[in-house]
């Protein structure tokens, strides 16, 4: 198993895991699978894969371990990157597919509505981490750049809180649409306790 | 005109023998009154009530077929039936709209009963088949608005729920109407998820639910309403949202109260009784001034009452539309 991990293999099945989504968004569309209003089917589909994405990036430090297999650590980045090419694809069907670049109608339409300044405010976290993910970026920074990227966490937060207000439901209530923000909620927020437990056991952060 | 209008109630036993028996006689009565043949006609399909329009030949073509008409009276095209029929808003099947088609296709739509009860002088329990052949059948091609901001432009087909109101003579004291959709989780498996307060549930005011642009409607483009556009019987209120036009009715009370309703339960910042399409009231995430008509690729706006602020305005006169939303 380590070997695997060691190998390009782990990093080729890593990239195919991370196209497969963009395949079949590209298959759905294309066949009709999207129903008469691909743009909102596109939005929720393509926010359902970065927000997933973007899940399985935090659990990647965790796995590596609880199964003793540092070598999973080579997958962190490629999903990070990846989360955030599909959240700018996100982005683009809103703005671009749904409202044509429409910039007036856009900025009526969503420069009051809290969901979107969540969803910017993750986006721009987000670009931050991508822009400075490559190994100059990490050698320039040096123990600034993992504290940096620690800012993943609140990235995440913002995201489910865009996801929540995102959705026709009451998170006070638990009622309304909210099995999926629930589920992405709980698995997020476990992430995050592994790692402050982690970081209790032992205060001098290892790498 | 002033003529009576009487329902046939189902008693628990016998509902086909007495049906039989009503058409029967109604049969014999329009005959031995020697009315024009179409009369005779539509008296032999229902076993239900004369109604006065319906009586001494009068001129108006019921449209229960599909007229034909290609666009609303803005100029809007219809929605093809094949959109209409596969986008659907219907939380008690999937919160996904392309699913619902294939998940409610075995929903139990016949025999089925509309309850009409709470502060009326006659209330009773229905077959649907009997309201459907009571009242004068309409086309009405309406604009639909969905508060997640798509549109679509259907030929509805159905009847005036005015009609329905009027004959069960409503007691002073009703001034709103609670309507009640199927609970039947065996059916609608949507409804096994325990975050929404089953059933579904909507309500007007009684002027509303009485006004000429209300209908109750059992099918469109010419055919009976598929169970994914609400079979066998919903609302349409084509100036407000979309979830206000509750679907699969089965109950239908006159109350004094203003109902609750399904969403604004969930979220009542977010989704008012009135509920009238308004875009100059934004929902907290979607904006309503612009709307994609479903076909169309390019947005438009939204126009205040989905365009109906003519006929209903004056429903609103002197209300801050903001507060009551």
């Amino acid at each position: 198993m380590t070997r695997f991990f060691r190998s390009a293999w782990f990093m080729v099945f890593v990239l195919i895991g991370c196209l497969i989504p963009f395949i079949f968004l590209g298959i759905d569309y294309f066949s009709g699978q999207m129903g008469p209003n691909p743009a909102q089917a596109l939005e929720i589909r393509t926010g359902r894969i970065a927000i997933s994405l973007l899940t399985a990036t935090l659990a990647i430090s965790p796995l590596a371990r609880l199964f003793k297999q540092p070598a999973i650590l080579q997958a962190r980045r490629p999903l990070g990157l990846a989360t955030i090419i599909y959240v700018l694809l996100h982005i683009l069907v809103l703005v671009g597919f749904d409202y044509g670049f429409d910039l007036p109608i856009l900025i009526v339409s969503f420069l009051d509505k809290p969901f979107i300044w969540f969803g910017v405010i993750t986006v721009l976290i987000l670009v931050g981490l991508a822009v400075t993910s490559f190994d100059w970026w990490k050698r320039k920074l040096g123990g600034g750049w993992k504290r940096l990227h620690n800012l993943i966490y609140l990235a995440a937060i913002l995201d489910l809180a865009h996801y929540f207000l995102a959705v026709k439901g009451n998170l006070l209530t638990l009622s309304g649409n909210i099995g999926r923000p629930v589920f992405f909620g709980f698995v997020i927020l476990f992430l995050l306790a592994v790692r402050l437990l982690k970081r209790i056991q032992s205060p001098t952060p290892r790498s | 005109m002033s003529k009576q209008i009487k329902l046939p109630k189902i008693r628990s036993s016998e509902i086909t023998p007495e049906s039989i028996y009503l058409s029967r006689r109604r049969f014999f009565k329009t005959a031995a009154l020697g009315a024009a043949g179409a009369v005779v006609l539509a008296a032999c399909r229902s076993n239900a009530i004369t109604l006065p329009t319906l009586e001494g030949g009068s001129t108006a073509t019921p449209a229960s077929e599909y007229s034909g008409n290609l666009t609303d009276e803005l100029g809007r095209s219809l929605t093809t039936e094949s959109d209409i029929t596969s986008f659907n808003n219907y939380y008690e099947f999937s919160t996904n709209k392309n699913g619902v088609d294939e998940l409610s296709r075995n929903l139990v739509t016949r025999p089925w009963q509309v309850e009409v009860t709470g502060l009326v002088h006659q209330p009773g329990t229905f077959d649907v088949d009997d309201l459907i052949a009571s009242f004068p059948p309409e086309e009405r091609v309406y604009r639909m608005r969905c508060v997640e901001g798509w549109s679509m432009v259907i030929p509805w087909q159905g009847f005036q729920l005015s009609k329905l109101v009027d004959a069960v003579e409503p007691m002073t004291s009703a001034s709103f109407i609670r309507f009640v959709a199927l609970d039947d989780p065996t059916q609608m498996p949507g409804q096994k998820s325990s975050y929404y307060p089953w059933p579904y549930e909507e309500g007007l005011r009684l002027d509303e639910a009485r006004h000429d642009l209300t209908l109750l409607s059992t099918g469109l483009y010419g055919k009976s309403l598929t169970p994914q556009n609400g079979a066998p019987i919903r609302l349409v209120v084509p100036w407000k949202y979309g979830y206000k036009s509750i679907k699969a009715i089965v109950r239908i009370e006159f109350v004094d109260k203003q109902p609750t309703t399904f969403w604004n339960t969930i979220a009542p910042d977010e989704y008012g009784f009135y509920s009238n399409v308004n875009p100059a009231v934004d929902h907290p995430r979607w904006s309503q001034q612009t709307e994609r008509i479903i076909g169309i690729p390019s947005r438009i706006a939204t126009l205040p009452f989905n365009g109906y602020s003519e006929q209903v305005q004056n429903l609103y006169t002197g209300m801050d539309l903001e507060v009551n939303h």
